[in-house]
């Protein structure tokens, strides 16, 4: 079964809402840099809504690398749990990914995952994302603290993303 | 003003003290012309040219106080427009000018005064004949409208304006063939004049004979669209007159013959229904109203109309399914599912099915709970959060409630078992369950059963924590459980989730004000106001802006006339002065109220402009509707809502005046200065002394500022809220507050006359009471049961009347026999079988006492007043504490609200010999209602500690998602 998705960027105005849908999806809670970074990068951070309820968002950062050249850095996606399996993550990666290759001068999409985190290794895998490095002691406060980084390049086309789920 | 004095024969006559030299005349004339072109200064210095060689010439005088007027030199104004009247009272002029200034100043009823003695002067004078027709009109003076509208047709029966007008005021005094046959006499000479210019032009002139009058009006073509629309109208104008005068045949008639020159056809076949229905012509309304059915289903008028042409509904009686007898309302739901095999997307056809079963005897109501499951099921799916509010009319019993509230927990459950609703093969998406949830959230709550109301709604958030509605609904819950201030809270979420929904902020706004949040709910009121809105204009702007207390744009909801605001904060003020004793906010409360009559009245003056501009443009049927409306204004429910605010806040105005209330707080400090000694003495004054001269510093630098800033004029540009204060601390000192009641009363009496208020009655018996005046206060309290037999503050109001009629007093002595007599019989009829009031009092506790806490209440408070002695504890006991109000039924659960239970628990601390059953009572309610806040029940402390604690559900997420 698949829901349609209205998708919406983040303003001042509903910024509380992604707010509160992350309080309800990641253990950590969010510093408001994390926020103005996400109102400031534009399109490549967005809302997905189901019939007018906010059920999943993804939050991107632009990092530059130098030379004018950049890379999508994706900070958190997420889906509230009675939404989930229904296509939204996907339709929100999908989303950020198309920007960004819209920009020939952002060149690869990178993220930090927990290592066991195995399912969303298989989803990041199923949209063209590999295993680049694993950093030990990542993170701080929760267990395992290792983390991997997930690495995909925009620049070649690899057009092996058929939204398969 | 004096009326009319004739001036008798003078030595000089007015005429000739009238006449002035040529060269004065002109400038005279210019004076004129300068106000019609509204350039007042120059108009004011020719007035005072002429003025310096004739001092005492009064055209001359008047228009300088006219011109005055609108230089906002009111006082002046009136001081030269009287003195120029003074010398020259024959003159039309003087008299006229005199009119102006009164309507100016909206005193109409001065103002036809002065019209009349002006046109006594010059009896053609085409203008002032108009006003007056105009103010004749406003003050619905029908009769001197007729006449005054014929007069102008007399005069100028060219304008076809004069036509339409006459014949309108006839319609008005219900003259209905006068006004028919005025219409036709006009539009003869029209067809003629139209036909005559027709022959002109046309040179064939073979067929210029009978046929053409009926061509010419219907070539639509030729005519402009303003033509059209005129002809039309004044068809479906005299439809509507034919109508009103029951010739329904004449009307059809009409309607039907002319039907190609109709422009409003929807219009046109609705009156055509009506009349249908109106002449008997039964099989016509019934194919109408089917046609009308088809082109918009949901509208039950329509229904209406349909079931009236099928004799199912008597003539002109609407839908009221309790009072149908069961055959009928079967043949209706017959008749409602074939229409809806037509139009499978109507809404209103099921909801009418489900109302005909929901007066059904059967115990199972089984087609009850079907009707409402067919209704429901696509809402939930569609995740239309009103749908509580579109079923909530059907909680009308028990059986209903059970029902309805048994079919959304199977909803609940089938959801969350299989993620089906029952009886349905395919899955739904998962905001279907939260809908669910909230239905039942409000469900409960509406009957009382606020923990439950409460797990339903946790349940909804901890599911899907983002939709908004769930928060609006939790705060209503935690209104009605009794801790405003998390009402507040929670709306506040709400708000923050979508900053740009005016609904949620308004929504915070009302609640907290309901928590006593004054200042906090200001300061989100104005996010909404054109001045915050809209202020992207020019940088300039926004500097000023920048400056001034944001604050300030609270006089925008003013000027837009929110009333919604103005009775929730007025009502907030009176709260508080009730609670704090702060005397101060009865004044805030008061001008508050005001606001919202005053905008009643501006209402009522809007119309003026509409009385020529309607019958010019001739939007005849929207003229004559809007008359109506006007006609019933001050019966709008916001009208009497502000009134008895303001009634309120007089009455206690009189009872605790603030005056004496200030007399004593110096009494107190004379009293303290007396205790000291002189040097503490001295160190007291000293320091009050400094704290006025700050005080005074304080308001002569922000005047000053104020005099730098805005130097323009003598506008007011203090500060917004500094006005209101002033202004509010002025009505404080009201000379006679019941006057002011009394006016207030009387006008609601009057527009309340077709639907009358307990309110109104309870309010003017408190009034009469004040005034010492008996037998108005029972009168309104005969009224007052006469609403609702059961009334309890009403029968507690009239106990305390007949123990008042009893004493032998002062005011008994005053009564007149034959008052006193009407009064015993009135008594006596209220009374009825009961032989004493103490058996009257008895069975009202025993007959009406059980039918909620305030009923119970008011029995025994009356009680108490006609036995001060008796055993007050034991009645108490017995018929209030003692009983189980609390979650007996659906419906007692509706009614055993906390406002009740504070109401009883506030008289039970009256008294000392209370304590124990007050001590009981409160932790009765506690434990019912372990959020309030009045009764300290076991949540509250947790919530003051950490008050967003209310926000925060048990979570059953798992934590970690993707990532």
């Amino acid at each position: 079964m698949k829901i349609h998705i209205v998708l919406d960027s983040v303003r001042d105005k509903n910024l509380k809402q992604m707010k509160q849908l992350n309080a309800a999806i990641f253990p950590v809670k969010y510093k408001d840099k994390f926020y103005s970074d996400c109102i400031a990068c534009g399109d490549v951070t967005q809302l997905a809504y189901y019939n007018d309820i906010l059920v999943g968002a993804i939050a991107c950062r632009l990092e530059s690398k130098g030379e004018g050249k950049a890379k999508l850095y994706i900070m958190t996606l997420g889906v509230l749990a009675p939404y989930r399996d229904l296509g939204v993550g996907t339709h929100l990666l999908e989303h950020s990914l198309r920007v960004a290759r819209e920009d020939p001068n952002i060149e690869e999409a990178y993220l930090h995952v927990q290592t066991n985190n195995d399912g969303a290794i298989r989803f990041y895998g199923k949209h063209g994302f590999s295993i680049k490095e694993m950093i030990p002691n990542y993170y701080k406060r929760i267990d395992p603290p290792d983390c991997y980084i997930l690495h995909k390049n925009l620049v070649v086309a690899v057009e092996g993303t058929d939204g398969a789920e | 003003m004096s009326k009319g004095k004739k001036v008798g024969g003078t030595k000089l006559s007015p005429e000739e003290k009238r006449q002035l030299p040529s060269k004065e005349q002109s400038l005279f004339r210019q004076i004129v012309k300068f106000y019609e072109t509204k350039q007042y200064k120059k108009g004011l210095k020719a007035a005072e040219q002429i003025l310096k060689k004739h001092p005492e010439h009064g055209e001359t005088l008047s228009m300088k106080g006219l011109t005055l007027n609108c230089l906002e030199r009111k006082e002046e104004a009136y001081e030269f427009v009287k003195k120029g009247l003074r010398n020259d009272l024959s003159s039309h002029v003087c008299w006229h000018v005199f009119g102006l200034l009164y309507r100016s100043d909206h005193d109409y009823k001065e103002a036809i005064k002065c019209y009349l003695n002006a046109l006594r002067l010059d009896k053609e004078n085409i203008q002032i004949l108009r006003d007056l027709s105009l103010l004749q009109i406003q003050m619905r003076d029908l009769n001197g409208f007729v006449q005054t509208r014929r007069q102008l047709l007399t005069l100028r029966p060219a304008q076809r304006t004069n036509w339409i007008a006459f014949a309108v005021s006839h319609h008005l005094v219900r003259n209905y063939d006068m006004c028919l046959h005025v219409i036709d006499a006009y539009e003869k000479t029209t067809t003629q004049d139209t036909a005559k210019a027709q022959d002109q032009k046309k040179d064939r002139g073979n067929d210029s004979s009978s046929s053409s009058s009926n061509n010419n009006s219907s070539g639509s073509g030729s005519s402009s669209p303003d033509e059209q629309f005129e002809t039309s109208e004044m068809v479906l104008y005299k439809a509507r007159v034919m109508e009103e005068s029951k010739q329904f045949d004449k009307a059809i008639g009409l309607i039907l013959s002319e039907d190609n020159k109709l422009l409003d056809k929807l219009g046109a076949k609705e009156a055509l229904g009506r009349m249908y229905l109106g002449s008997g012509q039964l099989d016509k309304a019934e194919a109408l109203y089917r046609e009308l059915i088809d082109r918009n289903p949901e509208n039950t008028r329509y229904h209406d109309g349909l079931f009236n042409a099928m004799e199912l509904l008597g003539v002109d009686k609407g839908f009221e399914e309790d009072v149908l007898p069961l055959q009928v309302r079967q043949k209706m739901i017959r008749e409602y599912e074939a229409l809806k095999e037509k139009h499978p997307k109507c809404i209103a056809f099921v909801r009418r099915i489900i109302d005909l079963h929901s007066c059904e005897d059967d115990p199972k109501g089984e087609n009850f709970a079907n009707a409402v499951d067919v209704y429901a099921r696509p809402w939930l799916k569609k995740g239309v959060p009103s749908l509580f509010q579109s079923l909530k009319a059907l909680y009308k019993n028990d059986k209903n409630v059970d029902l309805i509230g048994n079919l959304f927990e199977s909803y609940e459950k089938s959801l969350r078992g299989e993620e089906k609703l029952p009886k349905e093969e395919d899955k739904q998406a998962p905001d279907v369950l939260v809908w669910v949830l909230a239905f039942l959230a409000q469900h409960y709550d509406y009957v009382g059963q606020i923990q439950k109301a409460l797990e339903k709604v946790d349940s909804a958030i901890s599911h899907t924590p983002t939709v908004i509605e769930l928060y609006t609904i939790k705060s209503k819950i935690m209104k009605h459980a009794g801790h405003l201030d998390s009402a507040a809270l929670l709306s506040d979420h709400a708000r923050q989730l979508d900053l740009a929904d005016r609904y949620l902020n308004c929504h915070t706004v009302k609640y907290m004000l309901r928590a006593g949040q004054i200042n906090e709910a200001n300061s989100l009121a104005v996010l909404f106001t054109k001045d915050n809105v809209s202020s992207n204009s020019k940088d300039e702007d926004k500097k000023k802006k920048e400056k001034t207390d944001p604050l300030e744009s609270l006089k925008n909801l003013h000027e837009m006339q929110c009333m919604w605001y103005e009775y929730e904060i007025g009502r907030a003020y009176l709260k508080l002065a009730h609670s704090d004793n702060g005397f101060e906010n009865t004044g805030r409360a008061l001008h508050k109220f005001n606001y919202i009559l005053k905008h009643f009245d501006d209402m009522q003056e809007d119309q003026f402009d509409f009385h020529s501009y309607c019958l010019r443009k001739m939007t005849l049927r929207s003229y004559l509707d809007m008359l109506k409306f006007e006609d019933k204004i001050y019966a709008h429910p916001f009208y009497s809502k502000g009134a008895w605010g303001a009634i309120r806040c007089y009455l206690q105005l009189h009872d605790d005046p603030p005056s004496e209330r200030k007399q004593k707080e110096q009494e107190q400090e004379e009293l303290m200065l007396a205790k000291m000694t002189p040097n503490e003495r001295k160190k007291y004054k000293a320091k009050q002394r400094k704290l006025a001269k700050q005080k005074q510093q304080q308001s002569e630098a922000e005047s000053a500022a104020d005099a730098k800033e805005g130097g323009k004029g003598n506008k007011d540009t203090r500060p917004f809220l500094v006005k209101e204060e002033e202004e509010s601390q002025k009505l404080l000192y009201t000379e006679k507050p019941l006057e002011e009641a009394h006016k207030l009363l009387q006008k609601l009496q009057e527009y309340q006359k077709d639907d009358p208020q307990v309110d109104t009655q309870l309010l003017l018996f408190e009034w009469a009471m004040r005034s010492n005046k008996l037998l108005m206060a029972l009168q309104a309290v005969r009224r007052a049961l006469k609403i609702d037999r059961k009334h309890p503050e009403a029968h507690k109001a009239f106990v305390r009347l007949v123990l008042e009629n009893q004493k032998e007093g002062d005011c008994k002595k005053k009564l007149h026999p034959v008052v006193d007599k009407v009064m015993t019989n009135y008594i006596t009829e209220i009374i009825g079988s009961a032989s004493t009031l103490e058996e009257y009092t008895k069975n009202y506790i025993e007959v009406v006492g059980s039918t909620s806490m305030l009923h119970g209440l008011a029995g025994v408070e009356a009680m108490c007043l006609v036995k001060p002695r008796e055993n007050a504890e034991e009645l108490l006991k017995k018929n209030l504490i003692g009983k189980s109000w609390f979650g007996a039924s659906y419906l007692s659960g509706r009614v055993t609200t906390h406002e009740s239970c504070e109401a009883v628990h506030k008289c039970l601390q009256r008294e000392d010999k209370f304590r124990v059953l007050e001590q009981e009572w409160k932790q009765n309610c506690a434990k019912h209602f372990p959020y309030s806040a009045y009764f300290e029940g076991s949540r509250v402390a947790e919530l003051a500690e950490n008050p967003s604690s209310v926000l925060k559900v048990q979570s059953a997420l798992d934590s970690l998602a993707i990532q």
